[in-house]
């Protein structure tokens, strides 16, 4: 199948390839135009199975070769990728014949539930669902994280895997880590109990400092440097030999407000995830979790 | 006599929803929000983007880019992370990406309103400052260690120049 996708964005053009290739397109063709006019000449040198158009382009707009296109009967199918909502504009895409619009932004999931309707059903058969890659990183194991603890900190701390649960409850900091395109691959999320935990392990902060800031909600900036070294350290438990990629911390948070999309995160059955509990005689026990998200 | 009810300005945490779903879609990458300390790196240009929000009460979008940010924006939406990137694809990502954000805010808003045409400054040492007065919204995310300042105004950019 061959797609043609006309928007005066390079980079949209990219990243709705990218999208579609993602969708389980991969091994389909793609053409670019960068506006209306452009599109109409390829549609009629090229003959695309399918046509994703912008709304907005200088020389000739993605509604106007939509409408040049019905007045000369054409059967191509085509479809809108923009940003206009409004009832009135999706009625005046309609009359001029697109079989669908796609929303920016928009997902894999938003573009690929678009399309699978206007594909005829023997194509939409042979659409490969994109297979799920091997991760870069690898999940480390429990064990792992209990030797990398005991070697940083200056007491005691144990580590044991814990069931999964949402960790739910702010502020809390979370680390991300990538490879050498810095792309997030993998999370660490630590509660305030377990930045209390293994934060205060690791320079023998006063107990009462961090009950305190336990009874307050807080995380300190001196708890937060703690807790981003050791983070950083973490970072090598995700190295898989095989793909000879340093893997780094690219940037750690402190979260202070419900994040959906964290929780949707910790949630998602696609992740993998080891959760578990800290605790040290000095500061009490709290739960972290890591994810490898790629 | 009842007034006739203004816009429904979106809030804070409503556009940083918008700047994370937009972030992830062109980027394809989950950041989560960054708030409080921790910030390690001085970000040494900035390069701001605003777009009209044209309707009944005029509103101006203004987001800065940290020159780091651009880059990282730009190179993972034309595919070429970490290469060298011409103007030409600068201005492109950051313009789609504030494009993008303006049509979430559209939504947000409601009917009657339509957007302008992005506005692109050239690379400064500040980032732009609206006076406060003017600002609805405000918020700052922070991917990869440097931040995207937004600002949603009450500014009818039809009137004025851009970004300044």
């Amino acid at each position: 199948m061959k797609f043609l996708i006309v928007d005066d964005s390079s980079a949209m053009r990219k990243i709705i390839i990218r999208t579609l290739k993602q969708a389980g397109y991969e091994d389909h063709s793609f053409i670019e135009a960068v506006d209306g006019r452009e599109g109409l000449k390829l549609i009629d040198s090229m003959r695309p199975d399918i046509v994703l158009t912008d709304w907005h382009m200088p020389e000739m707009s993605g509604l106007e070769m939509l409408q040049a296109l019905k007045e000369r009967g054409s059967r191509v199918r085509i479809g809108l990728v923009t940003t206009e909502r409004s009832a009135e504009k999706m009625q005046m895409a309609e009359e001029a014949g697109a079989l669908f619009v796609v929303n920016k932004p928009f997902t894999v999931e938003s573009l690929q539930e678009a399309i699978l309707p206007v594909l005829d059903e023997q194509t939409a058969a042979q659409t490969v669902k994109p297979e799920k890659k091997k991760s870069l990183f690898v999940l480390p194991h429990v064990v792992e994280v209990e030797n990398a603890v005991k070697d940083l900190m200056m007491v005691p701390v144990k580590v044991r895997q814990a069931k999964p649960q949402l960790l739910d409850q702010r502020p809390m900091i979370v680390g991300l880590y990538g490879g050498e395109d810095n792309r997030t691959r993998a999370m660490w999320v630590c509660d305030l109990y377990a930045c209390g935990v293994i934060g205060g392990s690791l320079t023998l902060f006063p107990p009462h400092q961090v009950f305190n800031l336990f009874r307050e909600h807080k995380i300190s900036e001196g708890m937060f440097d703690n807790v981003r070294e050791i983070l950083n350290v973490f970072a090598g438990l995700f190295y898989r030999q095989e793909i000879h990629q340093e893997v780094h911390l690219t940037a750690s948070h402190i979260i202070v407000k419900p994040n959906p999309k964290l929780d949707d995160l910790m949630t998602s059955g696609s992740v993998q995830r080891l959760d578990m509990e800290v605790q040290s005689d000095s500061y009490g026990k709290g739960r972290m979790v890591t994810l490898v998200v790629d | 006599m009842v007034a006739e009810p203004g816009p429904q300005i979106p809030d804070s945490s409503q556009v940083l929803d918008m700047v994370i779903d937009v972030w992830a879609s062109l980027v394809g990458d989950y950041l989560p929000e960054k708030v409080g300390f921790g910030e390690t790196v001085v970000p040494d240009r900035f390069r701001t983007v605003c777009i009209a929000i044209k309707g009944e009460f005029p509103l101006g979008l203004f987001v800065d880019f940290a020159s780091h940010t651009e880059s990282y924006l730009a190179g993972a939406m034309h595919d070429k992370l970490g290469e060298l990137l011409e103007a030409d694809e600068l201005n492109d990502s950051v313009g789609e990406f504030v494009n993008i954000l303006g049509g979430e805010v559209l939504r947000a808003l409601g009917g009657g309103y339509h957007l302008g045409l992005p506005v692109i400054s050239e690379p400064r040492e500040k980032p732009l400052s609206v006076p406060e007065i003017y600002r609805l919204t405000e918020l700052e995310f922070t991917p990869q260690g440097h931040a995207i300042h937004v600002v949603l105004a009450a500014v009818n950019l039809d009137r004025t120049n851009g970004a300044q």
